[in-house]
């Protein structure tokens, strides 16, 4: 899968089922308040069931999951490993 | 709870159920009814735990639950001496009115509480009340704020002057005063840090932790100038096949919980969760019953002790020879399930003096 398509499937998850407005894909998405703890943890179960990643919090910091890119990134190095 | 000749004797504590917050994940023991059936589950809850011979209820608090001062009295007006154990975080309640709560229910009802203080797991809670005091300034405040207290409980009614970093009172006199001294609260404290456990002494309080696996208190003994309590499930019955199926029953496991579990440890500064949350399941051998796949799935926060009664009896006769002295249990699913606990009990307490005579022989 190239970055483009993780951000575009990415894109679809965070503006589909999770019904979020996102102007860019480097949008911070926890400062503008939409995603808080409760939201996280579904957008976390969203990317394993997308991607058939696990993500394993303790071994990621907060801001990895802060807006579309830097999701996108982690996917992405996710399904490198 | 006391044994029979001896002076070995235990406080035994369960938890009542809580509400839970609109969207919040689902957990055995937090309802998100409303109104007049989550306060029949609470009244209940207290009854039960009063038959089953109980000392007395925490009563938990976060920024998500009830007011559990409010939960206190309907525990009081609905029992003949439960003492509901009551959750203070600092940040909450001036300790001026704290201190009037509890007069108050001294005045009304003549009936003792028991505080169990909290300098406060998540920090999310207490950020969102715009407070950023570090981890070991919490501990030194909420020592103060427990001073602050029990200066104005103990006035009986005399005005009241108190000098702290985080707390002034000028010559503040306090009415109802507490008449009786028989009534003033017993003081538990959460928390396992080395700053936790210099608030215990200094304010001589029952150190309440979520305990480790018993062999660890054998191997690494615990001071002896603090009183400690634990707080724990314990899923117990006669045959140990039938204890699990309850367990797995109430406990299932489920990614959701998992991964707000993990979210709860990484914005938490709690040594105990860090403590708890570095046990790994894998690495406990097989055949101990310590078990933490509810705290792992976000579920409860406390290992769970699950097996016959004769085997949860011998591990729990084993934290009160490390010396535990207070226990308090998970929210009950039901009264069986506190009626098989008092069995546990009973049996730990007379292992645990029996081993103690024979060790003093």
């Amino acid at each position: 899968m190239t970055h483009g398509e993780i951000q575009r499937a990415v894109t679809e998850i965070v503006t589909g089922p999770m019904n979020l407005e996102v102007p860019a894909p480097d949008t911070d998405l926890v400062a503008a308040g939409q995603l808080d703890s409760l939201s996280l943890v579904d957008l976390l179960l969203h990317l394993e069931q997308r991607f058939g990643v696990t993500v394993n919090l303790e071994a990621i910091e907060i801001d990895d999951l802060r807006s579309v890119a830097s999701i996108s990134t982690l996917v992405a190095k996710r399904l490198a490993a | 709870m006391k044994a029979k000749h001896s002076d070995l004797s235990i406080d035994l504590y369960t938890t009542s159920p809580a509400t839970l917050a609109h969207g919040a994940l689902p957990r055995p023991g937090f309802y998100a009814e409303k109104g007049s059936a989550y306060l029949q589950r609470v009244i209940d809850t207290a009854r039960w735990s009063e038959e089953c011979g109980f000392r007395g209820m925490l009563l938990y608090i976060d920024n998500s639950l009830v007011d559990n001062w409010g939960l206190a009295q309907v525990v009081i007006e609905n029992t003949k001496r439960l003492i509901p154990l009551i959750a203070a975080q600092p940040v909450y309640m001036h300790p001026y009115w704290a201190a009037k709560k509890i007069a108050t229910i001294a005045y009304l009802y003549g009936r003792r509480i028991a505080l169990n203080m909290l300098a406060g797991a998540f920090r999310g809670d207490l950020q969102a009340l715009g407070d950023e005091t570090p981890h070991d300034e919490r501990y030194d405040r909420m020592v103060e704020y427990t001073k602050a207290i029990r200066t104005l409980l103990d006035a009986r009614g005399d005005p009241v002057s108190f000098a702290g970093r985080h707390y002034k009172l000028d010559n503040v006199r306090m009415s109802p005063p507490l008449e009786d001294a028989t009534l003033a609260p017993l003081v538990l404290m959460s928390g396992s840090s080395d700053a936790g456990m210099a608030a215990a002494r200094a304010l001589d309080a029952v150190a309440v932790r979520y305990p480790k696996p018993v062999d660890h208190y054998e191997n690494e003994p615990l001071d002896t100038d603090v009183a400690f309590g634990v707080r724990m499930g314990i899923i117990a019955r006669e045959e140990e096949e039938d204890a699990w199926d309850v367990a797995y029953t109430r406990f299932s496991e489920d990614r959701k919980g998992q991964l707000t579990h993990q979210l709860a440890m990484k914005s938490s500064d709690s040594h105990w969760h860090q403590q708890l949350s570095g046990l790994k399941q894998e690495e406990l051998t097989e055949s101990y019953p310590y078990w933490l796949t509810p705290f792992q799935n976000y579920k409860t926060f406390c290992p769970y002790l699950v097996g016959t009664y004769r085997r949860i009896a011998g591990i729990v006769a084993r934290y009160i020879q490390a010396g535990f002295r207070t226990f308090i249990t998970d929210i009950p699913a039901d009264k069986e399930e506190l009626l098989h606990q008092k069995i546990v009990f009973e049996l730990a307490l007379k292992q645990a003096t029996l081993e103690t005579e024979g060790a003093a022989r």
